[in-house]
């Protein structure tokens, strides 16, 4: 008798995930409702693709297929929305294994599902989902923390998988953890606060758990705000994007762009964004960059977030 | 004073684009390039007009019967507009109007 590993069973980002190993965070589901679900192992990868559409230093990358080099960690493989592989060095750490599983690789085993990726935090308003996007560290697991403690629950952090069905826009519930930098630590009045170290690389942010919605199942994505901080030519404040600008907020937030435009899926993930721009309502939140500043700035968000 | 594109030329989208209708315009997706570009709504009515190769004048007339600007101001813009278009190889002119 040939004993099977154990499967640890989780929804994650609206996917069903079946993995070899436990992936601290995530949404534990009962592996008998995991439908067609991407399933993530240790393994070997392949050396390389077959006439890739795209090719670098660290990835190489087909219409059905992604493989890329986490130097010094891991090799990582990724097949057709179904198969997550990695092939980690002797003594990669397994926050890194676990950071790299959740993050590249079920954020591209999404993207070859037809899901959006977005570089965004998400939290829970009114059973509803919205999301907060920008460049590293522009704010977004910040602006999410200081929700939580005014009531929204965290759904997402930092990877948000947006897919569209029956003209909604739907996001699934990703970890139950916040990456902070130490300042905005000190704000959030968390210093005491249990924290796990993130991988080398990753500067002074460390992690800590949040509260998430009770609500498992997926949340209809009503809102995005691209933050951005405040100058002398943008004081802090909310307005919303026209169409144009919406569409280029979304484009600047998808987490894979370079596969996202030029692979033969161009087209139609283009179609998908579009769709999301057209179903959503888009708005900067401009915040001040002292952080000290910004709980002020944040009472308005609050307020808008709860109209309409 | 405005681009001077040939009376001549007739205009047409590049094939390899994709566009999808956004709330107020048009969006295009160049794929070579690998990038997006938003249209306004006095754009995408340019724009939708260029699924026939047209020339200048067949693009202004019926702008005119559409929207209140006069003629000139109507005819300046469009040029900017189709000059744009060419430099960013989202049209093409085939007859003497200067390629990018």
């Amino acid at each position: 008798m040939i004993d099977a590993p154990p499967l640890f069973a989780y929804r994650a980002y609206g996917m069903p995930v079946l993995s070899t190993f436990p992936l601290n965070g995530l949404v534990p589901a009962d592996p008998r409702s995991c439908v067609d679900p991407v399933s993530i192992q240790l393994g070997d990868v392949p050396a390389g693709l077959d006439r890739p559409l795209i090719e670098d230093s660290v990835r190489q990358i087909t219409n059905a297929a992604y493989l890329r080099h986490f130097p010094g960690l891991l090799r990582l493989y990724v097949e057709d929305g179904r198969r997550v592989i990695l092939n980690p060095v002797p003594d990669c750490p397994r926050t890194a294994l676990e950071a790299i599983a959740l993050g590249a690789g079920l954020g591209v085993a999404g993207f070859q599902r037809g899901y959006l990726p977005l570089h965004a935090s998400v939290v829970e308003v009114n059973g509803t989902g919205v999301a907060f996007t920008g460049p590293s560290g522009a704010g977004k697991s910040t602006t999410a923390a200081h929700l939580g403690q005014r009531g929204f629950a965290n759904v997402a952090d930092d990877l948000c998988m947006v897919r569209l069905e029956a003209e909604e826009a739907r996001v699934g519930r990703g970890v139950s953890h916040l990456r902070l930098w130490d300042d905005a630590v000190a704000v959030l009045g968390w210093k005491d606060a249990p924290r796990s170290p993130l991988p080398e690389g990753e500067g002074a942010k460390a992690v800590y758990a949040v509260a998430t919605p009770p609500q498992v199942a997926d949340f209809t994505l009503r809102r995005l705000y691209l933050l951005r901080a405040a100058d002398e030519s943008s004081p802090p404040g909310l307005a919303r994007l026209e169409a144009g600008a919406a569409l280029a907020a979304l484009l600047e937030s998808l987490r894979l762009p370079p596969i996202a435009l030029t692979t033969g899926q161009a087209a139609a993930h283009f179609r998908r964004l579009v769709a999301l721009c057209n179903t959503i309502d888009v708005y900067t939140f401009t915040r001040p960059w002292d952080l000290g500043q910004l709980p002020r700035w944040l009472d308005r968000l609050t307020a808008h977030l709860q109209e309409g | 004073m405005g681009p001077l594109l040939p009376a001549t030329a007739r205009f047409h989208r590049q094939p390899n684009l994709v566009s999808a209708a956004l709330a107020d315009g048009v969006a295009v997706l160049d794929l070579p390039a690998a990038s997006v570009l938003a249209l306004n709504p006095t754009a995408t009515a340019v724009w939708n007009l260029l699924d026939t190769p047209r020339s200048l004048e067949e693009i202004v007339e019926p702008l005119l019967a559409r929207f209140a600007v006069s003629p000139a101001r109507c005819r300046e813009e469009v040029e900017r507009l189709l000059s744009r278009l060419l430099a960013d190889g989202l049209i093409a002119a085939d007859d003497g109007a200067p390629g990018v």
